[in-house]
């Protein structure tokens, strides 16, 4: 080959690839209409007993609808169910089925497909333990339905609202279906449309759906619900510049997942805002309890004394207020004022007190913490400043969302902080909060702890449930397992053209309509 | 020619099998908890327990790995936890968007460097051969991911003419 031809060759390819390599209110309710909603991902399958992600949730709480629902502020409030009555201390539930209550296909539902779904939640759902200790069921009449346990759960009502794995009803010729093989058809709002994987789902208006007429409107997933719109299409578009790209060219009315840095190219535009939701998730600092130097409570409440609050969320610069709870103030059991005892304490001296005590002599002390999650690594930095203020010999590991994750739940990988967010405790309440409690911060035993959570679920007085749940939180917050940072919100964008959006953990699409 | 042919079809067959192991070994040798994955970071020890049972992680990993050679050799390549659908199935309905993609790609990109590279050849040394290979250099040189983010803020947002997302089969 001449030196002009190989010269020709290579000027070709590396054009070639060059170019290859860019080309990879008070306003009328109308009716009608399609809203366009995009989401990060689509879901992998919307049988409800196994839905677990967001955008899973989210579709599948506009087709299905459980006994019992959370309300506005995530308190139980009976949606299929009219009433629940409680009887022999807590450990016989009767609910009385609405009347009238159909399933998309027009079928009536009775206490027959109430008692099918029981027990195929009991066989295929992720969260199946939450039936584990039912000793049986009736059914006397249609719209009559009886759960016998074998034990006192004065919170079983509570743990029935929940959202994640939801316990809703499907028609009974469901029961024997294989996890994720059931068909979609449900007594919500909306029935499943058109669904092409990696790419769109559609909703559609039910128009054989029932609503609640006891109720003035709608009321978190319970209340009266009207749909005003013909159908909600969800486009799955990962990238979040393209999410944004397509609100603003206006081929979305509504995008999921927005950072304030992306929200700030909403500015100034007259058509496009942000929903800012509050709450959402809570952040933490996890202490391991059984590892190391952490094993000692004095570290652990050290660590818990040199924490500025306000130092760290000014850091990571997420969507993010101040509250010292566990739970949020709509919450029954919020004992916020409490709480403010162990909150942002910001005092290196008592901290250096504490580890005097505790014996402490310069040992390292591992904060582990990931590179995926910007605003996690950013508070394990910041902390590991204010630990070294106070003389503790702080050193950061920052490895994998996947291991760090992982080794949170297992308490492997050999640290002694980090940190991450819980979204679903704090919103249902204590009864939601033992396992997390437990699991992150890796504890042992705590009599003093377990005796309380013991009382929680077995007191059918509320306030004694009450006075249970703020020894459970002083003692969590008291021993330094968790040291919370702040409460986080979450961040969409939308065209004002969608009329009628609240903000709520999850996007509802009842009750809204396009102007 | 017969002879050959099987033979090369018969020397492929441990190189499937080495690769299989490495593929599975490396999947086991990877961070982090397929079950925790899929679970969610909040899940309870119970619901992480139950996940894996029904993945079948909780089996020996030689009763796994057998498991699976069972069935890649009925041609069952198991199915995707992300699209709750078989594996075959998945790349089989994708297979012609990524060929329509790489056939459209080619015949916008082979004639065009074809000719700017010629052009480039021809008057070397000038500014339009600097130019040619500036332009290459910078499309070899930049992320995919970064030109992507560009290419829809220009293209979409700026100048409205295509959509920020989305495929259209050509027809």
């Amino acid at each position: 080959m001449s030196l002009r031809a190989l010269k020709l060759t290579l000027s070709i390819s590396i054009v070639i690839a060059g170019v290859m390599a860019g080309a990879t209110g008070s306003q009328a309710q109308n009716k009608g209409g399609q809203i366009t909603y995009s989401t990060v991902a689509g879901p992998a399958s919307l049988d409800p007993y196994m839905a677990g992600s967001l955008v899973e949730l989210e579709i599948a709480h506009g087709i299905f609808e459980t006994l019992v629902a959370m309300d506005e502020n995530y308190n139980a409030r009976p949606m299929l169910a009219s009433n629940v009555e409680t009887s022999n201390e807590a450990k016989t539930f009767t609910f009385i089925l609405r009347k009238g209550v159909k399933f998309s296909t027009g079928q009536e539902m009775t206490s027959a497909d109430v008692l099918a779904s029981f027990q195929r939640f009991a066989k295929v759902s992720t969260n199946a333990s939450l039936l584990a200790d039912v000793e049986k069921y009736e059914t006397p009449d249609p719209y009559t339905f009886v759960v016998h346990l074998k034990s006192t759960n004065a919170v079983f009502v509570d743990l029935l609202k929940s959202s994640t794995y939801p316990l809703v009803v499907l028609p009974a010729d469901q029961k024997d279906k294989p996890a994720r093989e059931v068909e979609i058809i449900g007594t919500g709002p909306f029935k499943l449309g058109e669904w092409q994987k990696d790419s769109h789902l559609v909703l559609l208006r039910n128009e054989n759906y029932v609503p609640d007429e006891t109720a003035s409107g709608p009321d978190g997933f319970a209340g009266k619900k009207t749909v005003y719109v013909d159908s909600i299409r969800y486009m799955f578009i990962p990238e979040a510049n393209a999410r944004l790209a397509a609100l603003q060219t206006k081929k979305v009315d509504a995008i999921a997942d927005l950072t304030l840095d992306l929200a700030k190219r909403l500015d100034g535009n007259a058509e496009l805002t942000t929903l800012k939701t509050f709450p959402y998730c809570q952040q933490y600092f996890v202490i391991h309890a059984t590892n190391g130097l952490t094993a000692n409570p004095l570290i652990r409440q050290a660590i818990r004394e040199v924490v500025n609050v306000d130092d760290i969320t000014g850091a990571t610069g997420i969507l993010s207020q101040r509250n010292p709870s566990l739970l949020y103030p709509a919450s029954p059991y919020y004992a916020g004022e409490m709480a403010t005892t162990f909150y942002d304490q910001k005092s290196p001296a008592k901290a250096k007190e504490l580890l005097k005590q505790a014996g402490y002599n310069g040992e390292k002390l591992i904060l582990q913490t990931n590179s995926n999650y910007p605003y996690m690594r950013d508070s394990i930095l910041v902390l590991s400043e204010q630990l070294k203020e106070a003389g503790v010999n702080a050193d950061v590991q920052v490895i994998d969302w996947m291991s760090n994750s992982n080794n949170l739940q297992r308490g492997t990988g050999n640290w002694n902080v980090s940190t991450t967010s819980f979204c679903s405790p704090p919103l249902l309440g204590p009864q939601q909060w033992k396992s997390t409690i437990y699991t992150f911060p890796h504890i042992d035993k705590d009599p003093p702890m377990d005796a309380a959570f013991d009382r929680l679920y077995k007191s059918v007085d509320q306030q004694a449930r009450k006075i249970a749940w703020f020894d459970i939180e002083k003692r969590v917050l008291d021993q330094g397992y968790l040291i919370k940072v702040a409460d986080t919100g979450s961040l969409r964008g939308y065209n004002t053209r969608v009329q009628g959006l609240k903000p709520y953990f999850y996007l509802r699409f009842w009750n809204t309509w396009l102007k | 020619m017969l002879r050959g042919v099987a033979l090369r079809l018969l020397q492929a067959i441990p190189v499937v099998v080495i690769f299989a192991v490495l593929v599975f070994t490396l999947l086991h040798l990877l961070p982090g908890d397929p079950a925790v994955a899929i679970a969610g970071s909040e899940a309870t020890p119970e619901a992480i327990e139950r996940i894996r049972q029904q993945l079948g992680l909780d089996r020996p990993v030689l009763e796994q790995l057998g498991a699976w050679f069972g069935r890649l050799a009925q041609g069952d390549f198991g199915k995707s936890l992300i699209l709750n659908q078989s594996v075959l199935s998945a790349v089989v309905e994708r297979l012609p968007v990524t060929l329509s993609l790489s056939f459209l790609s080619l015949t916008v990109t082979i004639p065009f460097g074809i000719t700017l590279g010629v052009l480039a050849a021809y008057w070397r040394n000038t500014w339009l051969d600097s130019l040619v290979m500036m332009s290459a250099l910078v499309g070899v040189s930049m992320p995919s991911f970064w030109l992507g983010i560009l290419s829809v803020i220009f293209f979409s947002v700026t100048l409205g003419w295509l959509p920020p997302s989305g495929y259209t089969p050509i027809s």
